[in-house]
């Protein structure tokens, strides 16, 4: 059995190197309280100090660099995701049903460059619609809520081919749901 | 023989139950690491589990993997974080407020109520192979091909029966303050004002002249004032999940008793709102506004100063309480039928909300601590100062994903739930529960930690694992890695076995701090925790006083 080492009597303290002494737990006026509440009207209104204004100040500064950045066409696919609403080129539809993407038979082939939209529409439960490039990469992903009509539109500016998987766990056989070589993008 | 008060013995055995949680669910997550960095090295400890798993067919390796995940979260928050804080909660509010708990036979019952809630949750994992992850995203939960039905039922039980402890939890500690033991005493109208910080910003508007200098309720210590706006979070969570748990038991048992439901009649979207706005309570409600109430308590006490903009504190605690209650839609960002407005509004820029207020707590509780040099870094300040870090990594990298943008490529990756949820889980909530016991545990027994130097290694190890584990998964994520993903090529192996030495690592960490939690109580006094005090010696264990 490990040794107790017992803490003075009657004195509450972290550790013997702590500076804090914690007494009178229940009733008496300890210290402890006279640390965490306030105690003048003064301390009582909204005051900041001035510190906390200049660090306000940094905070929105971040706030709007970081947010501009990303909303802007500094992320490509905000061009068309967000800015605008382009007509797509192409339109092509994907059901998903018992793990099972249903892809049109043909295959899907896309130009680089051209709008191509995607909708993807589910018979039971929520999946996910993702497309990566053949190092595992994501290029984009999107939900497919069953009910829905979940459409994305992407433009695609590396030939090459391209997987599609689910995005969304549907089930113990999820890691299934994954179709190589999926989509075609032809220079 | 020491002695020690009834509630102080009770606040142990929390964290005693707090801990064995963790425990379980730090090896389910070692487990699953495992198999994502060698999917077949389970094959062997499986097979044998089998023998005692009462289910029809032999599980694939996938349901055994997705049993475990959706356990793994709910023995960590509810197990883990829940457990502690009640503890916690159930000695520092009496404490502070200088009152007894209003309904005191509620302290053994939520106790008892929680573990039973938890194993339930996870034997349905464990033998029920239950497997809907815990986003339960309509109508897989009631999808019985997919999951197995008692599995199903089971887990919904069990996360009622948490869910209603929750509740009766929030309930004993609103009873608790506002009850009319002493001078003090608050009515439940003036404390809801004072929680939703009415009155302050009438003041602050002009619209109402000073109260003076009586006494009055806002005059609650400030992590009080967090912990009673916090639990309004914990109560919309409860509430919520409850009703979707009900749902989903509907549903069970009409499919048990031969007259299935059409799982049609619910819209999957305006199920996924509905179960995120409450979920989201917990992330970006209560465990905020209570980790900022922690930090507001903890660091006056361990540096002896004063807390510093305490006023801009006692708003942000407000802002975050509003905040939390419209970001819900950063889960919906994937989602191309959730409505613009919502995407860009509740889930990108209402989110940048608990920048301004974490930032601001933050610095707050940073001033704090440098106003007060030279301070004593003992172990609950260290931890203290390991949680804000892990705040800030954590709710950085959130912030890179909630972002309608960036989230095309980082939504369900292994981004997600490595830098951001357990950067904050393991390193900002995690640390934050090590420096409350590491501060309570000489505060309720009057006993020294013992070891100086096991706190230093516990607290490189844990976070050096932490950040080795997170940074592997969040590498991986954004070269396109999912979560919740069984990879059948080696394409980020290399990843997840970084990210299982980090797991280790954490692992180790936590082996000493038990080592040296438990020396500092000693056998008797951790086993006289659990054993009825007349099982033991009169001159061993923890007495009750």
């Amino acid at each position: 059995m490990f040794k107790n080492i017992p803490v003075k009597e009657g004195l509450y303290v972290c550790y013997r190197y702590n500076l804090v002494e914690l007494y009178g737990l229940y009733g008496g006026s300890s210290p402890i309280h006279a640390l965490l509440r306030p105690k003048s009207a003064a301390e009582r209104r909204l005051t900041v100090e001035r510190e906390e204004r200049i660090w306000f100040g940094v905070l929105i500064v971040v706030f709007l660099v970081f947010n501009a950045i990303t909303l802007s066409p500094l992320v490509p696919w905000q061009k068309w995701l967000l800015w605008s609403q382009p007509a797509p080129d192409r339109r092509i539809s994907i059901e998903i049903a018992n793990y099972e993407f249903n892809l049109p038979p043909q295959g899907i082939e896309v130009k680089a460059g051209e709008l191509v939209e995607f909708v993807a529409t589910s018979r039971d439960v929520t999946y996910g619609f993702g497309v990566f490039r053949s190092d595992g990469t994501m290029v984009f992903q999107m939900q497919v809520v069953p009910g829905y009509e979940n459409s994305i539109i992407w433009k695609f500016d590396v030939s090459g081919t391209y997987d599609v998987r689910s995005t969304e766990y549907s089930g113990p056989r999820h890691p299934e749901m994954l179709v190589e070589d999926a989509i075609q993008v032809i220079p | 023989m020491e002695r020690i008060g009834w509630q102080e013995k009770w606040t142990l055995r929390y964290a005693v139950a707090g801990l064995v949680f963790l425990a379980m669910s730090g090896f389910e997550g070692i487990l699953m690491r495992t198999q994502l960095a060698a999917p077949e090295a389970l094959q062997g400890m499986e097979a044998l589990l089998m023998n005692i798993r009462p289910v029809t067919h032999e599980p694939s390796p996938a349901e055994l993997f997705y049993g475990m995940l959706t356990v793994h979260p709910i023995v960590g928050i509810y197990g883990f974080a829940y457990t502690c804080v009640m503890g916690a909660f159930y000695f520092l509010v009496p404490f502070l407020l200088k009152k007894e708990i209003r309904h005191k036979k509620l302290v053994p019952v939520n106790f008892a109520l929680q573990v039973i809630g938890v194993l339930t949750c996870w034997m349905s994992g464990f033998f029920g192979m239950f497997n809907a992850l815990y986003t339960l995203y309509w109508p897989l939960p009631v999808s019985y091909n997919r999951v197995p039905l008692a599995g199903s039922i089971a887990f919904t039980s069990g996360a009622t029966i948490i869910m209603v402890n929750v509740l009766l939890f929030a309930f004993n500690l609103f009873s608790t303050v506002l009850s009319k033991s002493n001078p003090h005493s608050y009515s439940f109208g003036q404390f809801l004002l004072a929680a939703f910080g009415i009155p302050r910003l009438l003041r602050w508007l002009g619209l109402k002249k000073d109260d003076g200098p009586n006494p009055n309720y806002e005059e609650l210590p400030v992590f009080i004032v967090a912990v009673g706006r916090g639990s309004i979070d914990t109560v919309i969570n409860a509430i919520v999940l409850l009703s979707a748990g009900a749902l989903i038991l509907v549903y069970g048992l009409s499919a048990l008793f031969k007259v299935p439901l059409d799982s049609g009649a619910v819209d999957a979207l305006v199920y996924k709102n509905w179960f995120w706005w409450g979920l989201d309570m917990v992330a970006d409600g209560n465990v905020l506004i209570y980790t900022a109430g922690v930090w507001y308590l903890l660091i006056p006490l361990l540096v002896n100063r004063k807390l510093y903009g305490e006023s801009v504190v006692r708003t942000v605690i407000l802002v975050d309480l509003l905040v939390s209650l419209g970001v819900w839609s950063h889960h919906l960002l994937g989602d191309r039928v959730q409505p613009l407005v919502m995407r860009l509004l509740s889930g990108q820029f209402i989110t940048w909300g608990e920048f301004f207020t974490m930032g601001l707590t933050i610095f707050a509780s940073l001033m704090t601590i440098w106003l007060a040099r030279p301070v004593k870094l003992t172990p609950a300040l260290k931890f203290v100062l390991g949680s804000i870090f892990g705040f800030i990594i954590g709710g950085t990298a959130g912030l890179i994903q909630a972002n309608i943008g960036l989230n095309v490529v980082f939504h369900n990756t292994q981004w997600v739930i490595g830098p951001h949820a357990h950067m904050l889980l393991l390193v900002g909530l995690g640390m934050l529960l090590f420096a409350v016991i590491y501060a309570l545990v000489p505060m309720l027994t009057k006993l020294e930690i013992r070891s100086q130097r096991l706190a230093d290694i516990h607290f490189w190890t844990w976070l050096v694992g932490a950040l080795t584990m997170t940074y592997a998964m969040g590498l991986a994520g954004s070269r396109g890695m999912l979560r919740r993903m069984l990879y059948e090529n080696a394409l980020y192996q290399p990843y997840m076995q970084v990210a299982l030495v980090g797991g280790l690592l954490i692992a180790v960490g936590f082996v000493v701090f038990l080592v040296n939690v438990v020396s500092t109580l000693g056998w008797v006094n951790v086993l006289s925790l659990v054993v009825p005090e007349r099982w033991l010696t009169p001159r061993s264990g923890l007495r009750e006083t």
